[in-house]
């Protein structure tokens, strides 16, 4: 079962009825009692009734019995059920002699053993006509016929019984009551209690289902919501006010990581096109150049041109190639170095400054260098070369820098690693540019093929740095300047 | 013809220009959309082989300025055909490319053959013509091989075709006039779309031109063909059958 509204109505609907069966068990036990005491009391009471009319006269005891008075003990029963029954015992000596027996018993030898052996608790026996019956055995004196006439005249000083008088033997009376009636009217309340409860239960499913789809309707919503997601509508978010407490945190982190995947998405649909535009460049200006090339007859001149320019588009293809496996390989580097990668920074600031400005005409006054030589940063040397060189070459292509309008570059130590600031004027670089400058291919402007470069640079400086356990930011300096400070470990590794 | 090509990479810039002037047309060709929409606003092309992604201002945007533009100067046909060429490859490119107003569209790396074939297709329709085959009485011209031929004796009847020999410059010539068959074109219309940016023009260069291509036609068509290539005073030229 894998619906949780099913499942939940499944449960809610098992326990509704076991508790339904468990209620009508404890009622039909509890109604059984009740009326099985009730039925007693009637049965002890027809017993005190019968005893009232034993005397004994001081030689022998009689039973004053009318049949009349008591019509269910005199008739023999035509149907389970109908007939009462009742046998009363005297003493004699050591025996006990039938004293009086019911009409209805006729000649059915009741009960069906000898005498009971004393008096006994209310018990359920069968009866003579072949139904279950519940009997009491009580024993008692018959009283003597004087006392009780004396009793009816209020003479209380007669009633005393004479010392010369012989005491009454002992009697027993066995009384037995069908309780067919009682088995009938406890079977229809059994039946009633069984009925109305497997009704309550069928209805407890349904309304359980109902009950529990109600109530994870918002859930439902989210599922469907969920399930409607996709590429084209990562920029849906779920409002998670109206929503239950249990389903708002999931509202919640569920926006939190479609914004997350939107970017995501976007960025690498982003580096996909460009990387697509960039390697596809490349290709299409070979095949053009030599298609064309080959439609005429070409000098030998002619052709020494096109293979000159082919090989500088293979060239700037192999460039690009390279950058990206650089890239690719650094995203994928052990994000933090070895201890035994202690770099000495400003060395290598030196070196990566005169490699930059050898490569951008060689005027030294364009990049300027303040660091202590002495700082060391957890590193590997090769490293930050590669970062501190994209970033330098970044600044100067892209950059407004001049004699007097150098790139600075200043490397100190703070409080949680080393800095190193690379600072040059960029008056056209909006904020929103600074957002997207670590974006691989990134260019401010759409044409791709801008000979300086192919917006890779600083996207192998970032990797490189992440890699390397630091990070790279970005913000405006002034307004015409900006600024990229790179954070890297302490020699010691410990921030 | 004449085209425009803008595209910013200049190997493939200069090897469609050079490929495409081989083909027998007029290309100019320059590297961003500000110049291109220049170029575009102040000369009649046929044909404008227009990159997607430029520098100073991208394809789509040129288009649809030029497009705004040619629209407000009521200019026939909203200007010239657009082929738009770029990287971009999805379904939403080419449908946001057609509809800015590119008539085609074409996927880097390409073969020059398909691009030529476009080109072709393009200034076809643009003149109205459904076929490459262009028939102006005993003359035909195949647009696609860019040949000609007169057919000598009873056209369709087992008549003889005697191909003329043309260089490229007069079979553009004839290719222009029979585009417009019937029809006057000017000398300055003729300059248009015959010579670009980089040829030196002369005064009589048109006239220089007509003459050489009406003696290669009658060398051809023999004494019996009729003059093809009518003078319009002060108006230019018209080429059709029979009488002016």
């Amino acid at each position: 079962m894998t619906s949780i509204q099913l499942r939940t109505a499944a449960l809610v609907a098992v326990c509704m009825s076991v508790l339904l069966v468990l209620g009508g068990v404890v009622l039909v036990i509890v109604l059984r009692r009740a009326m099985t005491a009730q039925f007693d009391d009637a049965l002890i009471a027809r017993a005190a009734a019968l005893q009232s009319l034993t005397r004994f006269d001081g030689t022998k005891v009689e039973m004053d019995f009318a049949g009349e008075a008591m019509p269910r003990f005199a008739r023999a029963a035509r149907q389970p059920g109908e007939a009462e029954y009742f046998v009363a015992w005297v003493r004699e000596g050591s025996e006990w002699r039938v004293l009086e027996r019911s009409e209805s018993l006729k000649n059915d030898a009741w009960p069906p053993a000898t005498v009971p052996d004393g008096p006994a608790s209310i018990r359920d026996v069968a009866l003579p006509g072949g139904g279950a019956g519940r009997a009491v055995m009580i024993e008692f004196s018959a009283p003597h016929e004087r006392d009780e006439e004396s009793e009816q005249h209020g003479d209380k000083a007669a009633a005393a019984p004479a010392a010369s008088t012989a005491p009454a033997p002992a009697v027993r009376l066995l009384v037995a009551l069908p309780r067919t009636p009682l088995d009938r009217t406890l079977s229809v309340i059994g039946w009633c209690i069984a009925s109305v409860g497997g009704a309550l239960a069928l209805a407890s499913i349904a309304a359980s289902r109902w009950a529990v789809g109600r109530g994870l309707v918002p859930l439902g919503d989210l599922s469907r919501r969920v399930q409607s997601l996709g590429p084209e509508t990562l920029n849906a978010r779920f409002e998670s006010a109206g929503l239950p407490a249990e389903l708002r945190p999931i509202a919640e982190q569920l926006s939190a990581l479609l914004a997350r995947l939107e970017e995501a998405f976007e960025r690498e649909k982003r580096f996909s096109a460009a990387a697509s535009h960039e390697l596809r460049t490349p290709i299409a200006e070979l095949r053009m150049l030599l298609e064309v090339a080959a439609s005429q007859p070409r000098t030998g001149q002619e052709w020494s041109r096109t293979t000159e320019t082919a090989l500088g588009v293979l060239a700037r293809a192999q460039s690009l190639c390279e950058t990206l496996l650089r890239l690719s390989r650094a995203g994928a580097a052990d994000p933090a170095p070895g201890a035994e990668a202690r770099t000495q920074v400003g060395p290598v600031l030196t070196e990566q400054a005169a490699r930059a400005i050898a490569m951008h005409g060689g005027d030294a006054r364009l990049v300027r260098i303040d660091a202590d030589e002495t700082l060391v940063a957890r590193v590997e040397s090769a490293t930050l070369a590669a970062i501190v060189g994209n970033l330098l070459d970044n600044a100067l292509r892209h950059g407004d820098v001049a004699p007097d309008d150098p790139v600075i570059v200043r490397a100190h130590l703070v409080a949680d690693g080393v800095r190193i600031d690379i600072t040059n004027s960029a008056p056209a670089l909006t904020n929103e540019d600074l957002a997207h400058l670590f974006e691989p291919f990134w260019r401010k402007d759409a044409s791709r093929h801008d000979q300086r470069g192919f917006g890779l640079g600083l996207a192998v400086a970032r990797t490189l740095t992440r890699a390397s356990g630091g990070e790279i930011a970005v913000r405006h300096d002034s307004a015409r300047a900006v600024k990229f400070s790179i954070s890297l470990l302490p020699s010691d590794g410990r921030r | 013809m004449r085209l425009l090509i803008v595209e910013d990479s200049t190997v493939l810039r200069d090897s469609l220009a050079q490929g495409l002037r081989e083909a027998g047309y007029a290309v100019d060709a320059v590297a961003d959309g500000k110049r291109g929409l220049i170029h575009a606003q102040t000369t009649d092309y046929d044909v404008i082989v227009l990159d997607w992604m430029l520098p100073e201002m991208d394809g789509v945007t040129m288009l649809s300025r030029y497009r705004a533009w040619a629209s407000d100067k009521r200019i026939a046909g909203g200007g010239a055909a657009v082929l738009m060429l770029t990287a971009r490859d999805t379904l939403d490119d080419k449908v946001r490319g057609l509809t800015t107003g590119a008539d085609d569209y074409l996927v880097k790396p390409f073969a020059f053959k398909e691009l030529l074939a476009r080109v072709q297709a393009m200034t076809r329709r643009r003149h109205g013509q459904s076929s490459p085959l262009v028939r102006v009485g005993p003359l035909t011209i195949d647009t696609a091989a860019k040949a000609a031929h007169i057919t000598r004796g009873a056209v369709g009847r087992g008549g003889a075709d005697v191909p003329v020999d043309l260089s490229p410059r007069e079979y553009a010539l004839l290719a222009y006039l029979a585009a417009r068959a019937g029809k006057p074109v000017t000398r300055a219309e003729l300059e248009e779309h015959l010579y670009d940016d980089r040829s030196q023009v002369f005064s009589n260069a048109i006239d220089s031109a007509v003459a050489a291509l009406r003696a290669k036609l009658s060398a051809a068509g023999g004494a019996e063909c009729p003059e093809l290539i009518h003078t319009r005073r002060k108006i230019g030229y018209v080429l059709k059958e029979g009488v002016p």
